[in-house]
């Protein structure tokens, strides 16, 4: 069937391999990755967020940037109040990119920008982005952030030194967002394909997850059916961040039990 | 050789020529001082953009989630505003109504330069305006393409197109009045014209083959020119934010873009009208014509807005409602009283009155309080969806900058400045046409034909 | 001998008209006898044949070009490129018809434009039988002398119609 026509209905979003770009390298469409939050778990701490700033150099924002809604943070934790005073619950709701298969922030993209790996990432090209900034006019989530600054001359001494060098800089006037650490993604892979063997679940995970003490953030392949985040995918307690939206996140989010 | 000689005498005609050439060979101190504001105010916003660019993104009011503001409520401001031109002037060339026969130069020559204003703003909102021509589909080493499922994409192509077409549209029809100037200038204006009128000299096949062009350009530039609007506005409709994801936004896009545009050319040919003494040749009969024309603009334009405004407000969406409700009670309220009010509530019932349809006064105050409305319409259109969209953690307000601002002033400043120096270089008024008008209506028999022909054209 | 044209300027479209009928008259063709004004005229004021032109057929057959290079570049970029992006597909009929149509519409603009140039000899910078009162609202009727015979019959057909000045190019 033409590509055309399929434009008609719409495509199927459940495995990897129909995403994969036309003679991508094979071994690339074996993972789907994704992720799991239980929320009945999240403590609000914060940890990911640090994590995250530490693993993926994001620019640090002072205290008056970050009131203007000019910081980057590709996690955040939502807090929504419930209740009167005295009577208050915090719900906290961690939130990064949702990796959609049907991402609306990618064919709005008149550059090639942002697009879909093979492995289900929403990737974003820095080097050719220009800055339209429409990703992030058809997020819903609000979760892709665009460099007002020029991040390499904010970071104060001694911070520089802390900079991962196995990620990149972005310059001023581009959009980034939560690319699941797609370095340590990439570091595994190898490792495993050097090996002779299968990717482990388990074997890495994301910044974010690594630090969540606890527990509430969880990473891997949602294709592989045994691993902890493929089950609580499929978990009774499981829902997704504006389904109704069709997006099609990779984002799972558990809530509904004891907290 | 031999030569009967004759005393010199005028001819009927050349008293139109002199007239209409003559902002071209007089220039007045208030030309001078006009350019020297506008050419001020051009620098002005050009310093402000060099600014941002130089210094960041941050010196405007944008952040996270509100990526766009004023810069593209301007682009489809100006877009908007190019509608009438080029467009009106095709349906009313094409739909022989004689009485455009004064208006439509200034109308073209305005939309050429409304859209060279608007072509900026896409530029200028870029966060890196000097990386632009990834946007264009050109061959390069990288076999980097253009996304062409991106509106944006689509944008660039039907801009191009549109900035073409309304170009060739004004200068093909301008040729035999550039000979005419040619033929009355000396010195350094003669080279000039002799140059833009390439060698016109008005033969049988000449005006032959230019008539049949301007109709068959009028034909094509009319469904490019309601494409252009149209994919403007599927830049917003073509998303999932709320109260952009409408179907009414193309046609809604298009009217809005013919009533903003109707009012600048109203506004332009009062001013001319005014300012080069040509009460003759712009009569009130004709402000009366234009007038219908915007007054039909606004009742259709009203209808849309009311369509979209009923459905999104009895629909009663959660997302939909979040933000028409900042409309309707919050921070925009007066931004929509203020646009009602331009657009509609006093605009329909002035315009029914013939004594409003032909003051001059009294139309240039309604155009310019129109297009007050209608940049304040685009301007609700980006900015309310933008403020309170997504997870209302992330809900957020926004003012615009004082640097936003003085770009907002830049393509007015801008465009009055290109169009006094179009003035100095073409006759503002069709000098062909005119006269072409008054053979028709002058004489029923000519030579050994027949004028049937000529009037039916 | 190089050919040489008759130029005589008239006051009148009447008498200008009466020129071409006196030439036509005199054993000139129509091909020869050419009018320049500066308000376009039917054909028929004159008396002269019903022009035709190619205009509307080389516009369609650009924009029939331009549809192709549309479909080429909206369709062959993507699939030398193949980016999937939001679960679309990589070529899709309905964005890539945008594309199409205008393209196909700036194909046809501008060979309409360039047409008309082409066929009216437009740029054309050479001293042609001309007379600078054509503006100011006199009809001109041009007669083309092949080999420099006939000038005088061509002359006097001016002549007799009214003419108020008439010159000799050659």
């Amino acid at each position: 069937m033409a590509d055309w026509v399929s434009d008609l209905a719409p495509p199927p979003f459940t495995k990897a391999d129909e995403h994969a770009a036309p003679g991508a390298h094979p071994e690339r469409t074996q993972h789907r990755w994704g992720m799991a939050v239980d929320l009945d778990m999240c403590t609000g701490c914060g940890a990911c967020v640090v994590a995250c700033h530490a693993e993926n150099n994001l620019a640090i924002a002072g205290p008056i940037d970050t009131e203007e809604g000019r910081s980057v943070d590709w996690i955040r934790i939502e807090r929504y109040w419930e209740g009167e005073y005295p009577d208050v619950r915090a719900h906290f709701l961690p939130v990064m990119c949702q990796h959609c298969s049907a991402a609306p922030c990618e064919p709005v993209c008149p550059v090639y920008a942002t697009y879909h790996t093979p492995e289900g990432l929403n990737a974003q090209i820095y080097n050719r982005c220009i800055g339209t900034r429409w990703c992030q006019n058809n997020d819903p989530y609000n979760v892709r952030f665009f460099n007002w600054f020029e991040a390499a001359l904010n970071w104060p001494e001694p911070l520089p030194n802390q900079l991962n060098p196995d990620v990149g800089v972005r310059s001023r006037g581009v959009m980034e967002k939560c690319t699941f650490c797609i370095q340590r993604i990439r570091e595994s892979e190898d490792d495993a394909r050097v090996a002779g063997r299968k990717l482990r679940d388990g074997e890495f995970t994301t910044a974010c997850a690594q630090a969540c003490s606890a527990k509430a953030l969880v990473f891997g392949d949602l294709l592989d059916h045994d691993s902890k985040v493929g089950h609580m995918a499929e978990s009774a307690r499981r829902f997704r961040l504006m389904e109704g939206l069709g997006t099609e996140p990779v984002v799972y989010y558990l809530k509904g039990g004891q907290a | 050789m031999s030569m009967i000689v004759h005393p010199p005498q005028l001819h009927e005609d050349e008293k139109i020529n002199q007239d209409i050439l003559k902002p071209i060979f007089v220039t007045t101190w208030r030309w001078w001082a006009l350019v020297a504001l506008c050419g001020a105010g051009f620098m002005a916003g050009l310093a402000a953009w060099c600014y941002m660019m130089a210094t960041g993104m941050w010196v405007i009011g944008y952040h996270r989630p509100v990526m766009e503001g004023t810069f593209i409520a301007n682009f489809v401001f100006w877009v908007g505003l190019s509608h009438s031109g080029t467009l009106i002037s095709a349906i009313l060339r094409l739909s022989k109504a004689e009485w455009r026969r004064p208006i439509t130069r200034a109308a073209e020559a305005m939309t050429v330069f409304t859209v060279l204003m608007a072509a900026q703003f896409p530029l200028i909102h870029l966060g890196r305006t000097w990386f632009f021509y990834y946007i264009l589909p050109y061959a390069n080493q990288r076999e980097l393409w253009t996304n062409f499922r991106s509106p944006l994409a689509w944008d660039v192509m039907a801009i191009m197109t549109y900035l073409s077409g309304s170009f060739i549209y004004l200068y093909l029809p301008t040729i035999p009045d550039f000979a005419i100037a040619r033929d009355h200038s000396t010195g350094w204006r003669q080279k000039l014209f002799t140059i833009v009128a390439l060698g016109w000299r008005g033969t049988r096949r000449e005006w032959h083959r230019l008539n049949t062009c301007v109709l068959l350009l009028a034909v094509l530039i009319l469904p490019v020119a309601v494409s252009v609007h149209t994919i403007v506005s599927w830049d917003f409709a073509m998303t999932i934010a709320p109260m952009w994801h409408t179907t009414i936004f193309g046609p809604y896009f298009v009217l809005g873009a013919i009533y903003s545009g109707m009012g600048l050319v109203v506004t332009l040919t009062v001013v001319i009208r005014w300012a080069f003494g040509w009460q003759e040749y712009i009569t009130p009969y004709h402000l009366d014509k234009l007038s219908k024309v915007m007054l039909v603009a606004a009742i259709v334009w009203t209808y849309l807005w009311a369509g979209d405004f009923l459905v999104t407000w009895y629909g009663k969406l959660p997302e939909e409602s979040i933000v028409l409700n900042i409309k309707n009670a919050g921070p925009y309220f007066w931004w929509q009283t203020t646009m009602m009010l331009a657009n509609s509530i006093i605009m329909i019932p002035m315009l029914c009155f013939k004594k409003v349809r032909t003051s001059p006064w009294a139309l240039l105050i309604l155009t310019l309080f129109l297009n007050v409305g209608m940049w304040i319409e685009r301007y609700l259109i980006v900015a309310p969806t933008l403020v309170q969209k997504g997870p209302s953690y992330t809900w957020t307000t926004y003012t615009p900058t004082w640097v936003e601002w003085m770009i907002t002033l830049y393509p007015f400043a801008g465009f009055v400045m290109l169009y006094l120096m179009f003035v100095k270089m073409a006759p503002l008024v069709p000098i062909w046409e005119i006269r072409e008008d008054k053979v028709a209506a002058a004489t029923k028999k000519m030579g050994v034909g027949h004028l049937r022909a000529l009037v039916a054209e | 001998m190089a050919d040489v044209t008759v130029l005589g300027v008239f006051r009148e479209v009447d008498n200008a008209a009466q020129g071409v009928q006196n030439a036509l008259k005199a054993n000139f063709t129509p091909r020869e006898i050419d009018v320049i004004t500066a308000v376009p005229y039917p054909d028929e004021v004159w008396g002269l044949p019903a022009q035709r032109t190619n205009l509307r057929k080389i516009a369609a057959m650009f924009w029939v070009i331009g549809f192709s290079t549309g479909t080429l570049l909206a369709g062959g970029s993507a699939w030398l490129y193949p980016l999937p992006t939001g679960g679309k597909p990589i070529f899709s009929l309905p964005t890539s018809a945008i594309i199409i149509y205008e393209l196909a519409m700036l194909f046809g603009i501008f060979a309409s434009a360039i047409g008309t140039l082409w066929e009216s000899g437009l740029p054309n910078f050479n001293k042609l039988p001309y007379h600078s009162k054509v503006t100011e609202g006199w009809p001109a009727v041009t007669v083309l002398c092949r080999g420099g015979a006939n000038v005088d019959n061509a002359e006097n057909a001016l002549k007799s119609a009214g003419a108020d000045e008439i010159v000799r190019h050659s």
